[in-house]
């Protein structure tokens, strides 16, 4: 083999990315040829180097991060868009999605628009008799009753005029823990 | 590619969110790894290892073969991180980021030396041979990290790069025989 045969293959010999007879005449060459030699300690210096160039890696919190970025803009962005597979659009999940909950909103604002409307005869209110204005706490006379209404730390919303004001105020009561 | 990642690829072509999930955790380190051996910062890298994960889940259904999956995913990075690199060499903007500056990434060695004078030794040559392969351009720098850093073959090459193995193996004779040039150069002058 002519030398500049053999140096043009010295990269794959080395990577030993050629076949074993090709191999093999570049062995007996390199055995005669101090030039080939010399080039093939050259090549082999460039790849250890390059092999230990580190492979970047910035920590656990960062790979979990970026998946989650990932994901949130892939998978999260269906969520957004609705654009869920037809499966999902025409099953029984994707009809409660389309028609449920808005239904149910809509209702619970229609509801919410009753109470707001007409506070005093709210049944809640009727257990409130006084407002303490120096204090954020409210005085509730039947407050055992309203405890059995609702579930322990629901907070409750009750709409209450105080005395010697003119204006409505909105207070979530604790039902387990005072007044807010 | 091994049946599982085959499995997890169809079920992601088919829509499955969890499939994809897996993807994105099987190949994320590896798509960071060439490209921030591409841009040499932390947030290029980011950015293009996000980026190409959005895309492939948007063009999902051009993914006619499953076994195309890891070389489609990497064309993808590589198209963007070079994109990338074009776009900033044309605003003059240096792409180097030093130990220390915002965006990089504290690395560790492979091959740990005990001596001091080892280890300095060791990052001088590491940051040569970085700089260098920073100054090649775009698509010999991408195939060089492809092929000898990352391990990928010729074949695998050409098949993200889109173009022919001849191709790649001359890109690769060139761009290594600049950084030999350059890297003995480098050591005439110390």
């Amino acid at each position: 083999m002519l030398c500049r045969h053999v140096q043009s293959y010295l990269d794959d010999y080395i990577l030993s990315q050629i076949d074993k007879e090709l191999a093999d005449k570049i062995d007996n060459h390199l055995k005669e040829c101090l030039d080939c030699q010399k080039r093939l300690e050259g090549n082999k210096q460039l790849f250890t180097v390059l092999k230990s160039l580190p492979t970047p890696d910035p920590g656990d919190y960062y790979w979990q991060q970026m998946e989650d970025s990932i994901l949130a803009a892939t998978v999260g962005e269906n969520r957004q868009n609705s654009k869920l597979p037809e499966q999902a659009k025409t099953g029984p999940i994707g009809l409660m999605q389309r028609y449920l909950i808005p239904l149910t909103a809509t209702f619970l604002l229609f509801l919410g628009s009753l109470y707001f409307a007409n506070p005093v005869q709210n049944p809640i209110l009727s257990g409130v008799s006084a407002i303490d204005s120096s204090s954020s706490y409210i005085m509730a006379e039947k407050s055992e009753e309203i405890s059995d209404r609702s579930d322990s730390h629901i907070f409750t919303a009750i709409v209450a005029s105080a005395p010697g004001s003119l204006g409505r105020y909105l207070i979530f009561a604790d039902i387990n823990g005072g007044t807010r | 590619m091994d049946t599982e990642i085959k499995d997890l690829v169809q079920r992601f072509i088919d829509g499955d969110q969890k499939a994809f999930a897996q993807l994105v955790g099987r190949f994320k380190k590896k798509v960071y790894s060439v490209a921030y051996r591409m841009l040499g910062n932390h947030l290029d890298a980011d950015e293009v290892t996000q980026e190409a994960f959005v895309r492939i889940y948007d063009r999902r259904n051009q993914l006619k073969n499953i076994n195309y999956f890891p070389g489609f995913l990497m064309r993808i990075a590589t198209n963007y991180a070079i994109d990338l690199i074009r776009w900033k060499q044309k605003r003059f903007i240096s792409i180097d980021s030093g130990p220390g500056t915002p965006g990089s990434v504290r690395l560790e060695l492979t091959d740990k030396a005990d001596k001091p004078d080892q280890i300095l030794e060791n990052r001088e040559l590491i940051d040569r041979i970085k700089r260098a392969i920073k100054k090649l351009p775009p698509r010999q720098r991408v195939t060089v990290i492809l092929h000898d850093l990352e391990g990928f073959s010729k074949r695998e090459v050409a098949g993200i790069l889109q173009c022919p193995q001849a191709t790649v193996r001359s890109n690769l004779h060139i761009a290594r025989t600049k950084l030999r040039k350059w890297l003995q150069e480098n050591n005439k002058g110390r």
